[in-house]
């Protein structure tokens, strides 16, 4: 054993000369043929490989409140919400691969193939992915500006967002902006959808679940975005799917940023407002559930380490049955209005800590003042951020 | 399916008229490649840069817009050593162009092409470490004639029918570039051994060049800002050892760095390092832009 650490060491001290550049060297230009070329310092080969951990310190104000589950905290005291280990690579010339698992709850996010090279500007997800309906129910908890996720994605998707397997294409249109149009298929539930599951027999078509999304951006200037989508989702509802019943989500968002970057301006300092609304039905036995609601986020980037964020939520019921016992419907949405501020302070740009106050009413319920304290770290290869 | 075919094929010439189809289609991610892939290719080219010259290249929004670019670029180039870490690997997946992916010709990381220097274990207890080496190559002007022989070479391998008029392009700039090497050594000899403090470590290639040597840097670890206690500290070190300038990039807050300069007896100098910031249309203008800066400024 010792030797072959003495080994392994004599190797890496003949390697340093490889890799460690002497300054004086790079003045001259004779013998530096066998550093150039060297794109591959690690083992590239390799997935890039992140680990993220969301560790949570929580209050809630009233013990009997509307179950959020997820990411989200379920009692006063100290959670891991989030525990994701995320890897990514290159398969080769035609595919990629990319994964997440929480380990916080010990449940595959995602484990998708992604095709590079197909013509017609076709692209082809398949596997476990998370459904690309408005601007959050893709998105991983890293990547959000508050701790919780709105209630009405809850509501419409499911406490852990919609994340089925399915196949997805999409289609970049031959625009001079950028349109995008997404549509997939996937078997599985979240929220007022849920398809029978295999053991019930071969599905067909009509058992499935078809998301489906229209996006725009526009580059108004260099300081300037907007991105505008349309979203629906259809599919079996998730009360008696195997009478037929179906239920349908349509939505669309609209995401304005402000980030100037000219001579003096850090590019640090941004505003980005998001407006997400939903309309959705979902039948079940002998009534129509219809229900509408959505959420408005605010984000101010302060400085490079220093982020605020307002949100506002609402959700409401608009016909059928009052929510009872006996029918259930509590879980698929309660008249709900929810206000949070968050304010994040980032050390470096792989850690962040956030505090966020939210106040939280839903019929039924008491009023909630819900207070959060959110550690977040990110190890590993460095994550790069969608729009 | 025929019609629709028939649609897009229209559709497609009415975007993209004939001349310009014609022309290699080229998106960088910094200015200054995409200035240099310009004295090569002159119209042979269309090029485009996603980074402004103003803005911090580290933090990018990984704007759709930019998906559109690459999704119809023939060649892309980039800083790579992770530079373009936080935002390029999405807008690459999205372009759907298989051209530019990793390992094809239509793709140059142009860090390849250099020697690096700043080579560390990228251990992120000392703060943002690229591996590979320092990413900000490109403001050494003796990087900017390999950068130019590495695009002109690989846009010969995309374009082979006119191979020549790369090469004559890049020979061109080449041998304008290092006449201005010559003048601008000379103009930077009595600057020599100079001391500097630089707010980001973004210098050491331009520093290598000019002679000139870092005392330190504002940040106490590269992408952590500087805090009044990592300022006050780094004044005590460099205190009457002769600091002449403190450099930064435009997109970093000058408010400490001011404080550094005044109490240093150093002069702040807020430079630009990227083609297109002020009011320069070149990658010469902009390594003169610098160079008489420091020159000027250690004669008064």
């Amino acid at each position: 054993m010792r030797s072959v650490i003495l080994t392994l060491s004599a190797m890496a001290l003949s390697a340093v000369p490889l890799t460690a550049v002497p300054q004086g060297l790079h003045a001259q230009e004779g013998d530096l043929g066998s550093l150039l070329g060297k794109e591959v310092f690690g083992n590239e080969t390799n997935p890039s490989i992140s680990l993220i951990l969301d560790f949570v310190g929580t209050y809630f104000s009233e013990a009997d409140r509307v179950h959020m589950g997820g990411h989200a905290p379920t009692s006063t005291g100290l959670a891991l919400t989030g525990g994701e280990l995320a890897a990514s690579a290159n398969v080769d010339p035609y595919f990629r691969f990319d994964m997440a698992l929480c380990f916080a709850h010990m449940h595959l996010e995602e484990m998708v193939l992604t095709t590079l090279s197909l013509p017609w500007n076709f692209q082809v997800r398949a596997g476990q992915f998370l459904s690309r309906l408005g601007r959050n129910n893709a998105t991983h908890p890293h990547s959000w500006h508050f701790v919780l996720h709105p209630l009405p994605n809850q509501y419409l998707f499911g406490a852990e967002g919609l994340g089925a397997p399915g196949v997805e294409v999409s289609w970049l249109a031959p625009l001079p902006w950028y349109a995008e149009l997404t549509a997939a298929v996937q078997h599985g539930e979240g929220g007022a959808f849920r398809t029978l599951p295999l053991s019930s027999g071969d599905p067909s078509l009509q058992d499935m679940l078809y998301p489906l999304r229209l996006t725009s951006f526009f580059d108004l200037s260099d300081d300037w975005a907007l991105q505008v989508a349309g979203n629906a989702l259809l599919g079996p509802s998730a009360i008696g799917p195997d009478v037929g019943n179906r239920s349908y989500a349509y939505g669309g968002d609209f995401f304005l940023k402000w980030r100037p970057i000219g001579w003096g301006e850090t590019g640090y300092t941004f505003v980005s407002l998001l407006v997400e609304g939903w309309l959705r039905q979902m039948e079940v036995p002998a009534d129509v559930w219809t229900d509408a609601g959505g959420y408005c986020d605010l984000v101010v980037g302060l400085a490079k380490r220093w982020e605020t964020a307002l949100r506002g939520e609402l959700w409401r019921r608009i016909d059928g049955a009052d929510p009872d016992e006996e029918n259930g419907r509590d879980k698929f949405g309660l008249d709900t209005e929810r206000g949070s501020i968050a304010l994040s302070f980032l050390p470096s740009h792989f850690s962040r800590l956030r505090l966020q106050y939210t106040l939280e009413r839903v019929e039924g319920f008491e009023l909630n003042h819900i207070g959060l304290v959110q550690v977040e770290v990110s190890a590993g290869a460095h994550g790069a951020h969608a729009y | 399916m025929k019609m629709l075919a028939m649609l897009l094929s229209l559709s497609g010439l009415f975007l993209f008229p004939a001349d310009l189809a014609a022309k290699v289609k080229i998106v960088s991610t910094i200015p200054d490649f995409a200035a240099i892939a310009r004295e090569i290719g002159g119209d042979r080219v269309d090029v485009v840069a996603m980074v402004r010259p103003t803005q911090d290249p580290h933090f990018l929004d990984a704007k759709p817009a930019f998906v559109v670019a690459l999704n119809r670029a023939d060649l892309l180039l980039l800083v790579g050593m992770e530079l373009e870490g936080g935002w390029l690997p999405p807008l690459l997946v999205g372009a759907r162009n298989a051209d530019i992916q990793k390992g094809e010709d239509g793709y140059l990381d142009c860090s390849t092409l250099i020697p690096p220097m700043g080579i560390q274990s990228p251990d992120r207890s000392k703060g943002d470490i690229h591996p590979g080496g320092n990413p900000h190559y490109w403001t050494d002007p003796r990087n900017g004639i390999r950068i130019a022989r590495g695009i002109a070479k690989r846009l010969a391998a995309i374009d082979p029918d006119h191979a020549e008029d790369y090469q004559r392009g890049c020979d061109a700039f080449v041998e304008r570039l290092q006449a201005r090497i010559v003048d601008w050594t000379k103009r930077l000899e009595p600057v020599k051994g100079t001391r500097v403090v630089v707010y980001h470590k973004s210098w050491i290639y331009f520093l290598d060049f000019a002679g000139l040597v870092e005392a330190g840097a504002l940040e106490p670890k590269p992408g952590i800002p500087p805090s009044p206690s990592h300022v006050a500290g780094l004044l005590k070190v460099v205190q009457d050892s002769g600091v002449k300038f403190v450099l930064q990039e435009s997109f970093y807050p000058t408010e400490l760095s001011r404080q550094f300069a005044d109490k240093s007896g150093a002069r702040l100098l807020v430079l630009p390092t990227m083609v297109g910031a002020s009011g320069m249309n070149s990658y010469i203008d902009m390594v003169d832009f610098i160079v008489n800066h420091i020159a000027t400024d250690s004669e008064n």
